[in-house]
């Protein structure tokens, strides 16, 4: 079975380099890794991924406006996201449906076989 | 102060004075114009005789014989000094001393007749006096009774038969005890009654148709020239009105008191909030640099866990304690982040009993694993209440574990919401009735019971403080209801810990709902 493409954009490349690492270890997923917001568009276009995940918090920008931004290109809008973000509290998460702007929601710290999880229902 | 009767004739008639000192300056003229006429002995053994009792009767203040003794000494001084003119001796001899006894019998006459007329005077005063005191006492709105000693009532002037609903022909004659509500009075002993003195109380005195009133009473005593008790004067003051103000006061005092207690209590809340929030603010603020290494934490366990052989457990176990710990840290923060109010909070009218029967579903499994029974009592037809579901579902939810922690061996839960109309006092604080308003808002109330343990009531004013717990270090961080208060505050609801006579607790929260939604 073919492996199937995920970017993974987190300002903190100690995020993005352990999920990679988990990721790929299951021998799924081929992983890419982007620290900058502003660059996720172009690494999105250059990797063509099966699925995005976005922290939604970021320095230069936040993952809310880098959705829309993947919306609104004609080769990336069907590709499915998923949010990470470390400023709610998972009850919150967990009350609000887990969505934000219809893409699913998870809270960091998460354990990774629940972004496992995620990513398949989202894959599917 | 004890009274004394006194009496008025004591004082010195002025005029009895004047003339006795005027017959007094006659024989000293005399003297002085016919040297040698007042030699002779007799004579002045005579004026020897008169002038120390004239001196004993004016300071005994025997007015009548202080006048015979002047007009003795006058007109023997007098008949001296004629007799001196004349240069006749009629000293000698019988004529002599039936003229010095004439002299003395129309003294002693004048005399006598004089101090019936100053008694037939001092009669009338005392009788104006008495009219006047009288007519004072009639006059005045103070009531006034006097007994004797025992207790027998002497006079009462109208105020007081008034104030009691009496003639003063009614109460003459009576026992004082008639306006006692105990009835009769025991005469008092007599040295009662000479302690008697000043004797100030507030007492209940009753009418004549049996109806009651608050009085000030003053009594003293009556002592007779003598320093014996002959009687009781006793004011009465109707204090009706006084009573009345007072009682005002001390309703206003109260509530007063009691609003100013609100207030504190209000500004108390007020700084707990700003406390809770800038906690949260806080927490929000280092969210994002403790969340994103328990991430990293959190996902290298699980790599490690997946590349570990079989046979070593004890870096298994280190493992799993480490994604324990990880979660320890987790709910901490996640507690903490709740205190930041969101300022979008938005209250939407909803159906309490839904967001009850949500969050039961949430913690059933839990209450299934600890044998934990539900009991629902949950009033139909709820008023709809303003109130953000998320936040009250997680604050049901920690009620609920709470509950289910103190139940460790199993129990009942029991959920119970109902609401009753808001009554509210009228605030007019001169209306003496306190009406009841019906307004248009209603309390919706939920409560929560336990079986469980019950909480120390020791402990009972700090389990909302941030970080109380008795739970064993994991399994509780004490944010739970520091956290539910903050959200019930803001829906401007209240919460109510009670340890239940039968054992464990229950909680209240009450809502306040517009009847309108
Ligand atoms: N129903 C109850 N019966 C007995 N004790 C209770 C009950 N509810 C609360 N308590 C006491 O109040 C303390 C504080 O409760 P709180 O919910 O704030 O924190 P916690 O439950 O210990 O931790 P957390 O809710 O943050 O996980 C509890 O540790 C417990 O001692
Ligand atoms: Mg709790």
């Amino acid at each position: 079975m073919e492996k199937r493409r995920i970017l993974v954009v987190d300002d903190e490349a100690i995020i993005t380099r352990t999920l990679k690492l988990y990721l790929e270890g299951t021998g799924s997923y081929e992983v890419r890794t982007e620290n900058e917001g502003s660059h996720a568009l172009q690494a999105a276009r250059e990797f063509n991924p099966d699925l995005i995940m976005l922290d939604l918090v970021m320095p230069d920008t936040d993952g809310a406006t880098l959705a829309s931004e993947f919306r609104g290109d004609s080769k990336l809008q069907n590709i499915p996201i998923i949010f990470l973000t470390a400023l709610v509290s998972k009850q919150e998460v967990g009350a609000q449906g887990k969505e934000i702007g219809g893409h699913p929601f998870l809270a960091k710290p998460v354990d990774p076989e629940k972004v496992v999880e995620c990513i398949e229902e989202q894959l599917q | 102060m004890t009274t004394r009767s006194s009496y008025p004739a004591k004082s010195v008639p002025p005029r009895a004075l004047a003339l006795s000192v005027a017959s007094l300056a006659v024989p000293v003229v005399a003297a002085l114009a016919f040297p040698g006429s007042l030699g002779e002995l007799g004579v002045m053994l005579w004026l020897l005789a008169l002038v120390p009792a004239f001196l004993l009767a004016y300071y005994r203040g025997w007015w009548g014989v202080t006048l015979a003794c002047g007009v003795g000494m006058a007109v023997l001084a007098l008949t001296q000094s004629v007799a001196g003119i004349l240069g006749r001796q009629i000293q000698e001899g019988p004529l002599f001393f039936a003229v010095v006894v004439i002299y003395i019998g129309i003294a002693l006459g004048i005399g006598w007749l004089t101090d019936r007329l100053s008694v037939a005077t001092g009669r009338k005063q005392i009788e104006e006096i008495r009219l006047r005191l009288v007519k004072a006492l009639e006059t005045m709105q103070l009531g006034v009774t006097i007994t004797d000693t025992n207790r027998k009532i002497i006079f009462s002037n109208p105020a007081e038969a008034r104030n009691h609903g009496y003639t003063v022909g009614e109460l003459v004659g009576k026992n004082v005890g008639i306006f006692a509500p105990s009835g009769k009075l025991k005469p008092l002993e007599k040295e009662e009654l000479k302690a008697l003195s000043s004797w100030k109380r507030e007492s209940i005195n009753v009418r004549k148709d049996g109806s009651t009133f608050p009085v000030q009473l003053t009594s003293d005593v009556v002592l007779s020239a003598s320093g014996d008790p002959i009687g009781i004067v006793t004011t009465c003051e109707d204090i009706t009105e006084r009573k009345e103000r007072q009682k005002q006061l001390e309703r206003a005092t109260r509530e007063l008191r009691k609003s100013h207690g609100d207030l504190q209590a209000t500004q108390m809340r007020l700084i707990e909030a700003e406390k809770l929030e800038s906690v949260g603010r806080l927490a929000a603020g280092v969210a994002h640099e403790v969340k994103n290494p328990l991430m990293v934490i959190l996902t290298g366990v699980k790599i490690l866990t997946q590349h570990l052989q079989d046979g070593s457990g004890d870096i298994r176990v280190l493992l799993d304690d480490m994604t324990d710990a990880v979660a320890r840290a987790d709910a901490v923060i996640c507690g903490l982040l709740d205190f930041a109010r969101p300022h979008d909070f938005e209250l939407v009218p909803e159906d309490l009993n839904t967001i009850v029967e949500q969050s039961l579903s949430l913690v059933k499994h839990e209450m299934d694993k600890s044998h934990v029974t539900l009991a629902k009592e949950l009033a139909p037809d709820l008023p709809k209440v303003n109130l953000n579901a998320f936040k009250i579902q997680q604050v049901l939810i920690n009620l609920f574990t709470n509950a289910v922690h103190a139940m460790p061996e199993g129990g009942e839960l029991t959920v119970r919401s109902y609401s009753r109309p808001v009554r509210q006092l009228a605030s007019n604080p001169n209306s003496v009735e306190r009406e009841n308003l019906l307004t248009s808002e209603s309390d919706v109330i939920l409560e929560v019971d336990d079986t469980g343990t019950g909480i120390p009531e020791d402990k009972l004013a700090k389990i909302f403080d941030p970080f109380f717990t008795t739970k064993p270090t994991g399994k509780g961080t004490g944010l739970g209801l520091s956290v539910s208060w903050q959200i019930v505050e803001m829906h401007g609801a209240s919460i109510e810990f009670k340890n239940r006579d039968e054992g464990g607790v229950t909680v209240t929260i009450i809502f306040r709902s517009d009847a309108g939604e």
